[in-house]
């Protein structure tokens, strides 16, 4: 079993704090679910674990394990069993995915994967995901629609195989379709060798890859903790119940 | 048919007819041929006459100790000739300097690929005399340690005539890279369209980068554009690639490799555009 231990966690961008003492513990073999209203810095926990150049940590600590990620570059992170599913992911034009999977692939691994069997597996994972056969000659992301986007991580989660996957509204955008595709990669990679931590505003993704931990971040703190339950109400009260409950002038203070 | 041209210190090989008037060397070229040239301390001037209704291709290699090399093409109505530019090692300082002529219905397309370490003025000035001629010049360059100069000149001086210009580099390590793209649509030259796209990626800030589109235009009917873009690499595009594992360094190095292939679109033969595309990958993923 491994664990990702956030401790005390405070992050700012461009000189303003959004991460206030984040304190989150997951195991592999457990899917949390991170949920909570707009810009209160569930994609910056994100990316902060992953290491974007434009996040500052201004204190605490983050351990995969007794690896001190903190100390690690982005790439060397990813090496260490993370792995980050972008909202947006980047286009890059003249990469063509198989050249870069195959470089990724072969970063994670100590004796490079021969051509035929990267081919391979390339194309299984793609007929898998019920994504278009020329993908693999196609530039990265280029011309991909949101759906294709969403799956292409998939495809990336899939074939790094990491300790533990970092979803970023990896619902966005997808057709019942696609979001049916993409529930059903990330439930077959759960097992106790695995854990991800989920952010979405939909109970509709959540209803398909069950979480075991839920929860809410407001004004960069994880305010509220529990269980599926809490996505039910979540979904069909919104969040200002949980404003009232722990009242918003407390959280002001804080500021 | 395969031909080739071996000029070492200006002694002549080939099995191409030619002959010599002053310090001018003439070939009449009358048949499809691919031609391989091979250019080594030259100083006469290379003179290519093509006939009508031919198609060439033409691989150029030139090796070091060349200062100075001056070449003149004509082609005749309806030929293609394409030609694949190439400097292989990293010698004297090279000045280059050409002039195509370029009549109805035939085209010229012309593709550089110049990674070498030494510094190059490159210059060529196309005319696109009669209707319907057609030339499309690409450069991918990388300026590393050293000065790369391109101007690169089409002149629509007919009606119905093309003219596109597509230039990519990489400029790093105190190196130095000018793209000057000139269009020049002459009066009466109706239907004319000039094209130009210029794109340079600067490594670091010791650098000097510029692209500078010019059109010049005397007539009303015609259809021209042009872009330039100098830029650093984009940050968001190494982040994502580093985020499945690949180092800093090794990204770098696909993003390079990926800005300088979409050259590739614009070959349209394919056996050179597949020794573009290794060459690129040979000198880019080392």
């Amino acid at each position: 079993m491994s664990t990702l231990k956030i401790d005390n966690l405070y992050v700012s961008v461009e000189d303003k704090l959004i991460l206030k003492g984040i304190n989150l513990v997951v195991n592999t073999g457990e899917v949390h679910a991170l949920m909570g209203p707009n810009g209160n810095g569930k994609s910056t926990l994100l990316s902060a674990i992953m290491g974007h150049p434009k996040y500052r940590i201004e204190k605490g600590s983050i351990f995969l394990d007794n690896i001190d990620i903190l100390a690690l570059s982005v790439d060397e992170r990813s090496k260490a069993g993370l792995f980050l599913g972008m909202q947006y992911p980047t286009e890059v034009s003249g990469v063509t995915n198989a050249d870069f999977l195959r470089a990724a692939l072969n970063s994670h691994l100590e004796k490079p994967i021969s051509l035929f069997k990267f081919i391979k597996q390339l194309d299984k994972e793609v007929e898998k995901l019920k994504m278009k056969p020329d993908l693999a000659h196609r530039y990265l992301n280029e011309g991909f629609s949101g759906g294709e986007k969403k799956r292409n991580e998939m495809l990336h989660m899939n074939l790094l195989k990491p300790k533990f996957a970092l979803l970023d509204e990896i619902d966005s955008g997808l057709d019942v379709d696609a979001l049916q595709i993409v529930s059903d990669t990330i439930n077959e990679m759960r097992s106790e060798h695995f854990g991800a931590i989920i952010v979405s505003h939909y109970e509709r993704l959540f209803d398909l890859v069950k979480p075991t931990h839920v929860h809410i971040l407001v004004d960069g703190k994880i305010v509220k903790s529990g269980n599926q339950e809490l996505v039910t109400k979540i979904d069909t009260e919104g969040y200002e119940w949980i404003k009232e409950e722990l009242d918003i002038d407390i959280i002001n203070e804080s500021i | 048919m395969n031909k080739y041209i071996e000029i070492v210190d200006d002694n002549i090989k080939t099995d191409l007819e030619y002959y010599l008037n002053n310090q001018e060397l003439i070939f009449n070229i009358d048949n499809n041929y691919n031609i391989d040239v091979y250019l080594k301390n030259i100083s006469y001037s290379l003179i290519m006459n093509f006939s009508e209704s031919i198609n060439v291709n033409i691989t150029n290699n030139i090796d070091e100790n060349n200062n100075k090399i001056v070449v003149n093409y004509t082609i005749e109505d309806n030929s293609v000739i394409n030609e694949f530019f190439l400097i292989n090692n990293d010698g004297l300082d090279i000045e280059y300097y050409k002039n195509i002529s370029i009549k109805n219905n035939a085209s010229y397309e012309c593709s550089c690929a110049l990674f070498n370490e030494n510094n190059i003025d490159y210059n060529i000035d196309i005319s696109l005399i009669n209707d319907n001629a057609k030339a499309i010049h690409n450069v991918a360059t990388i300026a590393s340690h050293n000065k790369k100069y391109f101007n690169v000149k089409i002149n629509n001086i007919a009606c119905n005539t093309i003219g596109l210009l597509n230039n990519f580099g990489v400029v790093k390590n105190n190196g130095e890279l000018i793209f000057n793209g000139i269009g020049d649509i002459k009066n009466g030259a109706k239907n004319a369209k000039a094209h130009q796209e210029s794109k340079i990626i600067t490594f670091d800030e010791n650098v000097i980068a510029q692209a500078n589109p010019y059109l010049i235009i005397d007539e009303a009917d015609v259809e021209a554009s042009h872009a330039a873009a100098v830029g650093q690499m984009d940050e968001e595009q190494l982040y994502y690639l580093q985020t499945r594992g690949i180092s800093n360094n090794d990204a770098s190095l696909l993003i390079t490799y990926g800005y300088l292939k979409p050259i590739l679109k614009n070959i349209n033969n394919e056996e050179l555009k597949h020794k573009l595309e290794k060459i690129i990958e040979d000198k880019v993923l080392i």
